[in-house]
């Protein structure tokens, strides 16, 4: 039994380009919800940093590997970010911010329960930086700039790899 | 000369310019590395230019530029009050230190760093007598980002796609 089917959604980029005859119109629609059906969701990060050039950097190289992206300026807004029930794959946390920095809004997540590895970022290789920041509740600590191979291997070593395109 | 053979040789020319232009451009951009100015952290930036984010490097640049105009002038103007509030003082630098080493601007980012360690002091004259090599520092890579940018344009101009050097 064949189903046509007409759902109001939207492929993940960079979609298949959509073929001319309405006979395969049907066969890539089945294709994109086989997709989606085999579980390649589109993974989602939150990027907490408040300097915007470095966002815009990290936010065209999650964009690059097939990754959404929320931004927070500062650590107060990803609590607020979670506290209105979004949820995320990954989380990439500066440590200076204004108003709220890196340790205590991962204080905050992790107290309200929020399982999402988060990724401690820091222009500052100290160990003291470090120790405070896994105290806090990350699972892992970069130096910044963070690199696209530091990034990947990142989302790999915390499950994150679905997304993943073919090295260019 | 037959139109044929006129043509070929506006061709030929237009091939030599563009060569040449491109020959500027690797050289221009051989002396930044060379001299320092820039480090692998703008490689980095280039590769993330694509045909989705056709002007991405220039937009992120001018933005550089931009927003470090408006730190130096903040910090300038935080270290003339009395008394200096050097934490104050320290989140500019941090900022500067963060988006310069996101672009890889090298030797900016080390004479913040030395700015940074006059604020854990508290040393006012050593916080001046920094901020001129930051400002030095920044006048040197603003001039040679847009002499870069410019040779972009040319290339373009004649006929040129991206990447502009070899070695992307």
């Amino acid at each position: 039994m064949h189903l046509i089917l007409f759902l109001p959604f939207t492929p993940p980029p960079p979609p298949p380009p959509p073929p001319p005859l309405f006979s395969q119109c049907l066969l890539w629609v089945l294709v994109v919800l086989e997709r989606n059906a085999n579980g390649h969701r589109q993974r989602k990060v939150l990027l907490v940093e408040d300097t915007r050039i470095n966002r815009i950097i990290l936010r065209k190289v999650l964009q690059n590997l097939n990754l959404l992206c929320d931004e927070a300026e500062n650590g107060k807004i990803a609590v607020d970010l979670h506290v209105q029930g979004n949820s995320y794959d990954l989380i990439l946390m500066d440590k200076e911010m204004p108003v709220m920095d890196g340790h205590e809004a991962t204080r905050q997540l992790r107290l309200m329960g929020v399982k999402t590895p988060i990724i401690a970022l820091t222009g500052n290789a100290l160990q003291s930086d470090r120790e405070l920041f896994f105290e806090a509740g990350v699972n892992d600590f970069q130096t910044k700039p963070l690199s696209r191979d530091k990034l990947v291997q990142l989302l790999i070593r915390h499950g994150v790899e679905s997304s993943i395109p073919a090295a260019g | 000369m037959g139109k044929s053979d006129e043509a070929a040789a506006s061709r030929e020319e237009e091939a030599m310019q563009l060569a040449a232009a491109k020959q500027e451009y690797a050289e221009h951009m051989d002396s930044l590395r060379a001299e320092g100015l820039l480090d692998d952290q703008f490689l980095e930036l280039q590769q993330l230019q694509d045909e989705s984010s056709p002007d991405f490097v220039e937009e992120v640049v001018l933005l550089f530029i931009q927003d470090s105009g408006r730190i130096i002038q903040n910090l300038t103007d935080s270290l003339e009050q009395t008394p200096v509030n050097f934490k104050k003082v320290d989140a500019h630098v941090h900022q500067f230190k963060g988006s310069s080493s996101s672009i890889g601007a090298k030797r900016v980012k080390a004479v913040c760093i030395i700015l940074h360690m006059c604020c854990d002091r508290e040393d006012q004259q050593g916080c001046l007598f920094a901020l001129e090599h930051v400002k030095r520092e920044f006048d040197l890579i603003k001039g040679k980002l847009q002499t870069m940018l410019k040779l972009e344009k040319q290339i373009i101009a004649l006929g040129g796609t991206p990447p502009f050097e070899d070695k992307l």
